[in-house]
């Protein structure tokens, strides 16, 4: 599976390629009132308006400022396009299915809540995230 | 022209920019003497006589989750037109009508209108480069809220308010 990967706190995590449509580097993002903390507000696209989604809130991996190498991940799932918010954007690779493991549990919150499965051992662990998981939560309210 | 877009008037509240449609605003006021609020409605400040009236003043920014980044001698107030419910947002800058065509404006995605407890941001505009949020000020303040504030109104104006309760 083709996967890029990136980092929130640390740790190195994952969206399937074909998810994904574009990254890009952080820029103003508009905060909306009324939405849920996970929803840090919206950016233009191309004309479209995006909702841009705190993955350190949702995944419950504690806050921390944006920096320089932070990354917006513009991300579509059936018929939503949001932006994802990560520390850092590592490299585009393959995870071969004969490497995913299933997550150990799945636990009601925190990052294993979202976790589709992992590859890897060590340091090199890498956190495949379900991405539909990870819209449905915020709609539940974050 | 209405329909090649929308008047939009753009209020600076705690440091931050919202645009609202020109037909929601009666008329602007720059801040004056109020009617001290005598009561803890969320953030009632006051009220302002309009006519034979007394408008509530609601501080926008309270209402909407907002820090307050200082006094603003420039702060003025926004009176809704009747249909919205009359009441008066206190807000520290006002600039407009702009005319806003359609193109620069998005309603607010479906993914984002279904996670809002009121429809309180409608839709989106671009100023410049910037994203503004459109707010519906008919929603600032619920429906049940509104009509409370009435009575409190009728209250102060039967004189059965702030201490002058003659029933």
């Amino acid at each position: 599976m083709a996967v890029l990967t990136f980092v929130l706190a640390d740790e190195r995590y994952a969206l399937p390629l074909q998810e994904l449509r574009e990254v890009r580097r952080m820029g103003a993002i508009t905060p909306i009132p009324g939405l849920p903390a996970a929803i840090l507000g919206a950016i233009g696209r191309h004309g479209q308006v995006l909702p841009v989604l705190d993955l350190r809130r949702l995944l419950r991996l504690g806050e921390a400022a944006p920096t320089a190498a932070s990354r917006l991940l513009v991300v579509q799932h059936q018929g939503t396009t949001a932006a994802l918010l990560a520390d850092q954007v590592e490299d585009i690779a393959n995870l071969p299915s004969a490497t995913l493991r299933p997550a150990p549990s799945r636990p009601s919150e925190g990052a294993g809540a979202f976790l589709q499965a992992i590859a890897g051992e060590g340091e090199d662990t890498v956190r495949l995230l379900d991405l539909a998981r990870l819209l449905e939560a915020v709609r539940h309210g974050g | 022209m209405e329909d090649e877009g929308v008047a939009v008037l753009f209020l600076e509240v705690a440091g931050r920019t919202f645009g609202v449609e020109s037909g929601q605003v009666e008329t602007l006021r720059r801040k004056e003497t109020v009617y001290p609020a005598q009561d803890g409605f969320p953030g009632l400040l006051g009220f302002l006589p309009m006519g034979e009236g007394l408008v509530p003043i609601i501080d926008l920014g309270a209402r909407l989750g907002l820090r307050q980044t200082g006094e603003n001698y420039r702060r003025l107030l926004v009176v809704t037109a009747p249909e919205t419910a009359e009441l008066a947002f206190l807000v520290d800058l006002v600039d407009g009508p702009t005319f806003v065509p359609w193109d620069r404006l998005s309603l607010l995605p479906e993914y984002l209108q279904g996670l809002q407890a009121r429809p309180l941001v409608w839709g989106m505009a671009w100023r410049g480069e910037v994203l503004v949020p459109l707010l519906d000020l008919g929603q600032v303040v619920p429906i049940e809220e509104a009509t409370a504030l009435q009575e409190i109104v009728r209250g102060l104006q039967g004189g059965r308010y702030g201490g002058n309760d003659t029933a």
